[in-house]
């Protein structure tokens, strides 16, 4: 558990040396928002539910293309084989990268998302849901995407390759999570979404660390 | 002598001139059973009272819809083989199917597609299960863009095991998600099998073209196979042997 710790402490403060690469994935959520009442004009951006999807949109492109860097350098320069020699239990070792990520990035689009979203004129009922539903969205998206960084890091078409592998298996959570703030929009009872979400994220949360542990020893042979 | 017949099959060696052999049977099943099929099809089965004449591209339409689904399902036992008992002969049987069953789900969306327009009058809706075939399309078109961007043929087949297993688990979930979403399409005619809501008469060319479907694959499957098989064991002395 200490070591469990460790990593993700050590993760967090090579993040913050570089702060930029924190900010990129926030910076990213903002400039896709804004094109989306450009693309739509800004009468059909104000109807209703247009806001909420283009923060999913946003919020789920701008997870997906960080992912890259989470293994990127670590086949590279020796940390991976590293440690699977210590021998440390390596699902927990993904589990950590997991959560260093979704602490890094993750939780920085969550807190941007609000302000923009009531800004942009959300109801605080449904701000409130859509907060809900992005934390457990954007944990499943880490962990989910954890292991398919671990398989397509460091590779031609790298971070296309990611987003093409990734982005069909995210069709669920984003279906459920729209749906959930649309139903709030107009009145209706979110909860079912709610379950179907956690769900997804206990799902991810069992399988995706014994998937990237796979993933990494395949990559590292 | 259980052991050795395993062992046998195991080898890429065996398996390489097991698909030659299985060709001779192969070749001639496909040609009988399609052309069969489809001839019932187009003169023999009567024009459906709705859609008349148009239903026809059923024959095409609705095998390579369920090949698409055989081929990943046969895709997730190779897979499953592949990682837990480090087989070869798996990983080659993987990484040469995912191509055949992206075509066949292709396949399946423009029939499907060119079947919409008559009959709902759009080449595309939102249908879920339009959504999930197309999703099914984007995830072999996935696991063989990562097969390939591995040079290692062996690291490449095994991240694409592990790929194949991820979507399995999926595949269901996007299933159902989306019908829960949105559906239009028409409810299956051919698995309700204690009343197919489908005439014999047209189903009995569908079976014909199903079954020709499937050992059009494995006859695919078999070239495949060996183009694979030479990659993997380039460098072994029976491929030396045998090539010159």
């Amino acid at each position: 558990m200490a070591t469990f710790l460790l990593i993700i402490t050590s993760e967090l403060r090579k993040k913050s040396r570089n702060m930029s690469e924190m900010l990129f994935p926030a910076l990213f959520f903002l400039i896709c928002i804004v094109i989306f009442p450009i693309a739509l004009g800004t009468e059909k951006f104000e109807e209703n539910g247009v806001i909420a999807a283009a923060v999913w949109v946003s919020a789920v492109l701008a997870l997906c293309l960080s992912l890259e860097n989470i293994f990127l350098r670590d086949y590279a320069d020796g940390t991976i084989e590293m440690t699977i020699l210590s021998g440390f239990n390596l699902p927990l070792y993904c589990l950590a990268r997991a959560v260093s990520y979704w602490l890094s990035s993750g939780i920085s689009i969550i807190f941007v998302s609000m302000p923009v979203g009531l800004v942009l004129g959300l109801e605080s009922k449904e701000a409130l849901v859509l907060f809900i539903c992005l934390t457990l969205v954007t944990a499943t998206i880490s962990l989910v995407g954890t292991s398919i960084s671990a398989l397509t890091a460091g590779l031609r078409g790298g971070s296309l390759l990611l987003i093409t592998l990734l982005l069909p298996l995210l069709l669920p959570p984003v279906i459920f999570g729209t749906s959930a703030t649309t139903n709030t929009a107009i009145g209706l009872n979110p909860t079912a979404e709610l379950f179907f979400l956690s769900g997804f994220f206990v799902l991810s949360l069992s399988l995706a660390p014994t998937a990237t542990a796979m993933a990494i020893r395949i990559r590292n042979q | 002598m259980i052991f050795r017949l395993i062992s046998n099959f195991l080898s890429l060696e065996f398996a390489y001139f097991f698909c030659q052999k299985a060709r001779k049977w192969l070749l001639p099943t496909t040609i009988i059973l399609v052309c069969t099929g489809t001839f019932l099809g187009l003169f023999w089965a009567p024009p459906d009272y709705q859609q008349g004449d148009a239903f026809r591209i059923i024959y095409v339409h609705v095998p390579s819809a369920w090949m698409s689904l055989f081929v990943y399902l046969y895709m997730v036992l190779a897979a499953v083989v592949a990682l837990v008992w480090k087989i070869k002969v798996a990983e080659v049987g993987l990484r040469a199917a995912a191509p055949v069953g992206m075509v066949f789900t292709f396949l399946a969306l423009l029939t499907g597609s060119i079947w919409g327009k008559p009959m709902w009058g759009t080449w595309w809706v939102w249908d879920a299960r339009l959504t999930s075939e197309l999703i099914l399309l984007f995830i072999y078109l996935g696991i063989i863009g990562l097969v390939s961007a591995i040079d290692d043929p062996r690291t490449g087949s095994r991240a694409g095991a592990v790929m194949t297993l991820i979507g399995a688990i999926n595949i269901p979930i996007i299933h159902y998600s989306v019908e829960w979403w949105n559906t239009l399409h028409q409810g299956p005619t051919v698995t309700k099998f204690d009343s197919p809501s489908i005439e014999l008469s047209m189903l009995i060319p569908l079976i014909i073209m199903a079954t020709g479907f499937m050992s059009y694959f494995l006859l695919v499957l078999s070239y495949r196979i060996q183009c694979e098989i030479l990659r993997y064991d380039r460098n072994a002395n029976w491929i030396r042997k045998n090539m010159q």
